[in-house]
């Protein structure tokens, strides 16, 4: 059987994609009343942690937006899978940075491996994930396209 | 303009970090988030882009089936012409043949009824020589 490659056309998000955007809006939040983590403080300059803040937030608040429309029609579903990847690409460049932000000032350097590795496996499913939104948007792009061959 | 400035500004603070490898992180960082910014942008605001493109596409499509369906129309035209003054010859020729036909049964038909005359004017004469 020759291969395929396997598109998710799914309508459902994923439960780890709902907390982490969740959990993406609550960080975000927490700049305007808490202290930040002190790796990033002292990792980041203030206008890049300003910034990142502000990714993080944004990322979640249009991931969880995606949640609320209803996919009916071929094109809101491309649009919503946009926003979505848009969404994923922020929050999990953002995780990138966090991690970095760990390696480089957390000691010792075993505490850093594992806040970092799980840190890491969240940015690893966010991938994962924005391939499989990729090769949905491909998909349906692919489709389109043959269908306005036929018209 | 905006989008201008606010590049050169992140640029010139990204020159004052530390260190360079925290300048390609840093760098790598906003290059990402601003895709996915892009991303979300162009999926909200791009869709009129794309509708209209879609449209134009279905527009330009369906005026080459039109086009199409006129330049058979036309090849259908043509023939059915041909066809009818190939029938009208047909038909004027047949009017001659029957005329001709008819002239020639006409002149049969006179030369029987002057054969019929002479007939009857010879059994008139045997008649009067027997009397």
């Amino acid at each position: 059987m020759p291969y395929r490659r396997f598109a998710y056309m799914t309508s459902r998000h994923q439960p780890y994609e709902i907390m982490l955007f969740i959990a993406a809006v609550s960080i975000g939040l927490s700049y305007f009343g808490e202290t930040p983590p002190k790796s990033l403080e002292q990792f980041m300059p203030s206008w890049f942690l300003t910034y990142w803040y502000i990714s993080v937030l944004v990322g979640g608040v249009v991931g969880l937006i995606t949640l609320v429309p209803k996919r009916r029609t071929r094109r809101e579903l491309n649009i919503v899978l946009n926003i979505e990847r848009g969404a994923l690409l922020i929050i999990t460049s953002a995780i990138f940075g966090y991690i970095c932000a760990i390696l480089a000032t957390a000691r010792p350097i075993g505490s850093a491996i594992v806040a970092s590795s799980l840190i890491f496996g969240w940015m690893s499913a966010g991938i994962v994930r924005l391939v499989q939104i990729q090769n949905s948007i491909r998909k349906l792009s692919e489709d389109d396209n043959a269908a306005a061959r036929v018209v | 303009m905006l989008a201008k400035g606010l590049l050169l500004y992140l640029a010139a603070e990204v020159a004052e970090s530390k260190t360079p490898w925290l300048q390609i992180i840093i760098t790598l960082v906003i290059g990402v988030t601003g895709a996915g910014f892009a991303s979300v942008l162009n999926a909200i605001f791009g869709k009129k882009l794309t509708d209209a493109k879609a449209d134009a596409q279905i527009v330009h499509n369906a005026q080459e089936i039109i086009n199409e369906l006129k330049e058979r129309l036309a090849e259908v035209q043509a023939d059915s012409k041909d066809k009818v003054r190939e029938l009208n010859i047909e038909i004027q020729e047949l009017k001659k043949t029957i005329q001709e036909e008819r002239r020639l049964a006409q002149e049969e038909v006179l030369r029987l009824k002057s054969d019929i005359i002479m007939r009857d004017q010879e059994i008139q004469n045997y008649k009067q020589g027997r009397q």
